[in-house]
């Protein structure tokens, strides 16, 4: 190896110092996601009529390798039906800390209820605080629950750490990232 | 008779089905309409396979095929249907895995089936379980080719509390209707309008209480379902554990689904001895006491309250009031439904402690064990040439062997064995069934088998029995005649003439069977009545029978509800807070009969096995390590320890090896050691309160539609 080759080195360094970094200073700044990006699961709601996509059939807790999700359906009240057809889910939870964001059960969903988002900062400080409930992941709720915590704390909204380069895709009925 | 399945040659018994050969070579055919205990009627054309024969000439030689020399087989022009064809000698049979046509023409019928079929399977409680689905991944195109709209019908029509039915799920098997017909003998059931147009209902709505609930096991697809485990989890998720029901002294073979430590479901699993294919609606949809309003701690008086415990702090309870007890005060009672084990822990323990106050309830005061021409068996009862049934409610005691009796009404033909399993199509078995009630004689009060009876006589209480050997009336007299005139006779013995019943009704029994060569089957009272008959579980020398528990000094009283408490210290071990827990000093929680483990015998002696199903049930505990707790309280080195040592201590009693039976079970001729009086009369009741399902009623009668998304689809929707 040659002095030559060594400034060639040295050259390289020297131009990427001009350069603009690729690095964001994460939580200030935020990161920009790949739409495609598997974060914590939206539960998504038909247009129009609003009532849930999810009947309750798991078979996304069947196809989930974790065992992280947990459902139990019950009997539509036709009067004020949560999902159409006869049945819905009850409970629907999903245990954040077991879920290794795989998407399967976004593969095996047959009406596209669940849907992996974007969203992925729920660090917390309890087990029990990881089992995300319907009304935690429903389309129209923003952020995590300790995220959703600080907001109500402090007043302010929920502040997301992403952000996405376009439109969430479509399969995210319904949602929107500030 | 020599078959040849698809290049296999088989040695197979006359009679056999063609599906049956397929079957029996190791093949497989699809089916839908077809039953193992239900007449073949080739209504669902699944099970198409091409089929051939040799044809005999004049003088009775083979035609011969000309190229070969061997007998030729001549072709059907079409595929038929296996489950309605008889195999004959030298037939040649292909099914799919040797003929592409077969195999065209079941993925074309497979296309025909699911036309009109939703494919809501993601919201049915049938999914996974699915007789269609699972056909329909293996046989099927897996696509449709036909692009036009669903036939649309009632998704939502209740026959009954117990049975929805979906009317656009029905693919027309007609194995429901034809269970009704043939098993309980209702015609409630039909198909109604034709072709795509045809659905099933009743004519009056509602569906016969009893055994209504084998449709839902039935139906191939989830047309049928059971309404008590409606949407409570899918197939996949349950937790299914083999077991013996113990309602009534039949002993059915069930499964129990539980989930999430519930129980949920509970459906019908085969056995051919006992219950065939079916069950009982209380041994099916009465099981909300399972996972309902359970004791999961034990409860101890404290100032007057009961307060929730330890066991711990319960057996120091127990010895606290113990103290003002000699050992032998403590009156032990158990419930006739417990296992042969729990029944030798109590014995063993009642003989430690020397307690003359043992017993079990219910039970009848008459041994009938030592019968001339032996006991007799559900399939002696099928198979018979005539019944008599004298002082029963066969609904409230044993509601399986009034199907056992309508079968031997219909024919007593049990369809054969093959290595496969029952027989897919046993050819005799005929839809509309004639039955011959002049085989059948009921004598007692009117109950639902009279219907079914061509000989009635009212009678009450015991003395039924010698009205008949010296009968005093036309009725009486017919069913004499049919007692001594047939061969294989079975003479049915309920409640009514055993309460109260004595040697001397023993001694006339035997008579009466000696000199008509019957065979006697006594229902027993309890569901395990008659194994712990076989122990010395009644009460000894001066001791009090459980009629008397309120005069017993101090009492133990396991899964039973007098009401009353004993003078002293009394100890309720039970599942749920009764009326006899409230008055208790001590309650212990107990386990249900679908949580443990150990053997029961049924009404003809037969031990069978329970499994113990993953219901959550807290610190309860069965009957032995119970006794095991109360008797450390006691101060006395208990003799049973688990359920081994009670197996253990089985075989040195009994001469009989618990715990490694087969699945049928097996047969022991129990002899009823000890004999004492009840002092109190026992009523058959076979649903109680704690059994009725709570029901979901959110669906008005006025049901109206649910909202469906957008515009109704147009062309094809798969």
């Amino acid at each position: 190896m040659g002095v030559l080759d060594i400034a060639k080195g040295m050259g390289l360094t020297l131009g990427k110092l001009f350069q603009k970094p690729v690095t964001v200073s994460y939580p200030e700044e935020r990161a920009t996601l790949q739409p495609r990006f598997r974060g914590r699961h939206v539960l998504t709601r038909h247009p129009g009529t609003g009532l849930e996509k999810c009947i309750g059939c798991s078979l996304c807790a069947a196809a989930c390798p974790a065992y992280a999700i947990y459902v139990e359906a019950a009997e539509n009240d036709p009067a004020s039906p949560h999902s159409p057809g006869e049945r819905y889910a009850k409970v629907y939870e999903i245990n954040m800390l077991r879920c290794i964001f795989c998407g399967m059960c976004e593969e095996a969903c047959p009406t596209g209820a669940v849907v992996m988002g974007n969203e992925f900062e729920m660090a917390d400080y309890r087990y029990g605080d990881f089992v995300y409930a319907k009304e935690d992941m429903l389309v129209g709720v923003t952020g995590s629950i300790p995220q959703r915590r600080e907001a109500a704390k402090s007043g302010k909204p929920v502040r997301l750490g992403f952000q996405l380069d376009g439109p969430p895709r479509a399969e995210l009925e319904g949602v929107e990232y500030p | 008779m020599k078959v040849h399945v698809d290049g296999v040659e088989l040695e197979l018994p006359a009679g056999t089905s063609a599906i049956d050969a397929v079957f029996e070579a190791g093949g497989d055919v699809p089916y839908f309409c077809a039953h193992k205990y239900l007449s073949p009627v080739g209504a669902c054309r699944m099970c198409l396979v091409e089929t051939g024969s040799p044809r005999k000439e004049k003088d009775g030689s083979f035609v011969l095929d000309d190229a070969t020399g061997q007998p030729k087989i001549f072709w059907f022009p079409k595929p038929m249907a296996s489950c309605t064809m008889q195999a004959t000698e030298g037939m040649h049979i292909k099914s799919a895995r040797s003929s592409e046509v077969v195999a065209k023409a079941q993925a074309g019928m497979m296309e025909f089936t699911l036309l009109n079929h939703p494919l809501d399977c993601p919201t049915c409680d049938k999914g996974g379980a699915c007789e269609l689905q699972d056909r329909a991944f293996e046989y099927g195109y897996g696509a449709s080719r036909f692009g036009f709209d669903r036939r649309h019908a009632d998704k939502h029509y209740p026959l009954s509390d117990f049975i929805i039915l979906d009317q656009e799920r029905c693919i027309h098997c007609k194995r429901c209707v034809r269970y009704f017909e043939e098993v309980p003998g209702q015609e409630v059931l039909d198909f109604i309008e034709r072709g795509g147009h045809t659905f099933i209902d009743t004519e009056e709505g509602g569906l016969p209480t009893g055994f209504q609930g084998n449709i839902a096991d039935i139906c191939p697809v989830g047309a049928l379902l059971d309404n008590v485990a409606r949407f409570r989890g899918r197939n996949w998720e349950y937790d299914h554990t083999p077991t013996t029901c113990t309602l009534c002294s039949v002993g059915c073979s069930i499964t129990v689904d539980a989930r999430n430590g519930r129980l949920e479901r509970i459906v019908a699993r085969e056995n051919r001895e006992v219950n065939e294919a079916w069950i009982c609606d209380a041994g099916r949809f009465g099981h909300a006491f399972a996972s309902e309003r359970r004791l999961t701690v034990p409860l101890v008086r404290v100032d007057g309250e009961l307060q929730e415990a330890s066991w711990d702090v319960a057996i120091a309870a127990i010895r606290a009031g113990m103290t003002r007890h000699n050992a032998t005060d403590l009156a032990l009672y158990l419930n006739a439904d417990s296992t042969l084990e729990e029944g030798v822990a109590l014995e063993a323990l009642a003989d430690a402690v020397g307690s003359p106050h043992v017993d079990h309830w219910p039970r009848y005061e008459v041994s009938l064990d030592a019968m001339p021409n032996g006991a007799a068996t559900l399939s002696d009862v099928a198979t018979a040439d005539a019944v008599v049934v004298i002082g029963a409610d066969l609904g409230e005691e044993a509601p399986i062997l009034e199907l056992r009796i309508l079968e031997m009404l219909r024919g007593g033909l049990l369809p054969p064995e093959y290595a496969h399993g029952t027989a897919i199509a046993d050819l005799r078995l005929v839809e509309r069934p004639a039955r011959k009630p002049e085989k059948l004689a009921v004598i007692g009060k009117e109950t639902r088998l009279w219907q079914h009876a061509g000989i009635r006589a009212s009678s009450n209480g015991h003395n039924a029995l010698e009205r008949l050997s010296r009968p005093d009336t036309a009725e009486l007299q017919a069913a004499l005649k049919l007692l001594t005139d047939s061969e294989k006779v079975i003479i049915i013995l309920g409640a009514d003439v055993l309460n109260g019943a004595s040697g001397s009704f023993a001694a006339q029994l035997s008579e009466l069977a000696t000199r008509t060569g019957a065979k006697v089957l006594a229902i027993p009272a309890g569901a395990n009545s008659k194994g712990l008959a076989a122990l010395n579980l009644v009460p000894r020398e001066g001791g009090l029978p459980f009629a008397r528990v309120a005069d017993a000094p101090a009492a133990f009283i396991s899964r039973l509800d007098p009401g009353v408490r004993a003078r002293g210290l009394t100890i309720v071990h039970d599942s749920h807070l009764t009326a006899t827990a409230r008055l208790a000093d001590v309650v212990l929680p107990a386990v249900t009969n679908y949580e443990k483990r150990g053997t029961t015998v049924n009404l003809e002696g037969r031990l069978l096995e329970l499994e113990q199903a993953a219901l959550s049930a807290g610190e309860a505990a069965d009957l032995i390590r119970t006794l095991t707790a109360v008797s450390e309280a006691l101060g006395v080195r208990a003799p049973v320890r688990g359920l081994k040592s009670a197996q253990a201590l089985a075989e040195q009693k009994l001469g009989l090896r618990l715990g490694e039976l087969p699945e049928r079970g097996v047969i022991h001729a129990f002899r009823s050691s000890h004999v004492a009086p009840t002092e109190q009369t026992h009523v058959p009741h076979l649903w109680t309160e704690r059994m009725q399902p709570s029901i979901q009623t959110l669906i008005p009668a006025n049901l109206q539609p649910l909202p469906m998304l957008g515009a109704a689809p147009v062309g094809g929707d798969d």
